[in-house]
């Protein structure tokens, strides 16, 4: 009965284990340039200051504050990925992978604030998890052609 | 939709997925690179056939069908650790004394499921080969796990440049560690529905996350000699960016 137990608990760390570091492989992807700056521009996303609040300032994370900002950046990404500058309006495997790592995280995110232990680490992560949204829409935007209206023109547009 | 309609159509979603990377591998010159997923997608895609074929001139429940189930299982069990074998290889490319140790320790453990495997059986004489195959091959599924967490820890540890390495390992863990629990749950909750539905829906699932990682490592992830350097800070991604560029 023990050894049984022992396994199934392993087996099904690991299994989650390789899962995030499957997601955590794709997030590392590097892109010849930032291509989200202008996305967060044009869309005046928070992220990128959620991500300097927690790393550059060790001030007490603001919880609620920065779920909210999170989760409408989320919205609004996850919208653009679906729509902008994608032709089959549907989300790639990878985009769905993300998706629910996001909401995984963001849900683990929950959790730590609940028994009160470091939150900084999930915040971060889905910092990350935005950031590459960010990236695979810009690199969508600019490899599409707009003839002479810019691409943050097109995104305001949406 | 039934649930054996359900189990039907993931399992073939899984063989055409299989099919379909192979025919990637091979269309795109991958075969000598990459040889050992080529080696392990023909086994896999030769076992379904050979199995398809006993079904449909043996029947589910003939002795034949069970003989083929089970060795076409070891034979999959050995790819896979050949599989596992040939990427601590790759992993040890840069270090000779590394892999003569990891060479040493993979035949090691070959040997030790074959002699555990072979006494634990010692009381039933009368079917000793045909459980002996059974004991084996899941003897040799967990200790591929165990190896393949080594695996994936030792190129950590190393600093292995090759992401493409990470990658396949990953599937490859997802493979092994998903069938696991599932084969320690079936244990557990014996006849229960939870077990049923585990073997139904669960396997093939996991088999389908292994063949989407792959395709994913090798048509998405840079190959090591042509990817590019990684820039002299090694942060992640997300403490990478500076706001200050906003």
């Amino acid at each position: 009965m023990f050894l049984p137990v022992l396994i199934l608990t392993l087996s099904i760390a690991m299994l989650f284990f390789y899962l995030q570091t499957i997601c955590l492989k794709i997030l590392r992807q590097e892109f010849d340039r930032d291509y989200f700056l202008p996305i967060v521009n044009a869309n005046r996303l928070e992220f990128p200051s959620v991500r300097r609040a927690v790393e550059e300032f060790d001030a007490p994370v603001d919880y609620a504050r920065f779920c909210m900002m999170l989760k409408c950046d989320f919205l609004a990404l996850s919208y653009l990925l679906r729509n902008a500058a994608n032709e089959s309006h549907r989300y790639s495997t990878q985009d769905r992978l993300l998706i629910l790592y996001f909401h995984l995280t963001y849900f683990m995110l929950r959790v730590r604030h609940f028994l009160r232990v470091d939150e900084k680490t999930p915040l971060l992560r889905l910092t990350s998890i935005l950031q590459f949204f960010g990236n695979v829409v810009g690199l969508r935007v600019n490899s599409t052609n707009f003839r002479d209206i810019s691409a943050s023109d097109y995104l305001l547009t949406l | 939709m039934s649930g054996i309609q359900i189990s039907d159509f993931l399992s073939y979603a899984g063989y055409i997925l299989e099919a379909g990377l192979l025919v990637y591998l091979l269309v795109n010159g991958y075969a000598k690179r990459l040889w050992e997923l080529v080696f392990y997608l023909v086994t896999s895609l030769g076992i379904i056939a050979t199995r398809s074929y006993t079904l449909h001139h043996y029947g589910l429940g003939s002795s034949q069908y069970w003989n083929c189930y089970w060795t076409t299982d070891l034979l999959l069990v050995l790819a896979a650790f050949v599989v596992v074998a040939s990427f601590f290889r790759r992993a040890c490319s840069q270090n000779g004394e590394m892999w003569q140790f990891v060479r040493l320790l993979l035949g090691t453990v070959l040997i030790a499921i074959t002699i555990v495997s072979f006494f634990s059986l010692s009381s039933h004489k009368d079917r000793v080969f045909s459980l002996f195959i059974v004991q084996f091959s899941q003897n040799l599924y967990f200790a591929s796990l165990v190896l393949t967490t080594l695996l994936y820890l030792m190129t950590v540890k190393m600093d292995v440049a090759d992401e493409r390495l990470g990658m396949l390992v990953s599937g490859l863990g997802i493979e092994f560690a998903g069938p696991a629990a599932g084969l320690a749950l079936f244990y557990l909750a014996r006849g229960a529905e939870l077990s049923r539905l585990v073997g139904v829906y669960f396997f093939p699932l996991c088999d389908i996350g292994m063949i989407l990682t792959w395709f994913y490592a090798v048509s998405r992830v840079p190959d090591l000699a042509k990817a590019p350097r990684r820039r002299a800070d090694t942060t992640p991604a997300y403490a990478r960016a500076s706001v200050s560029h906003v």
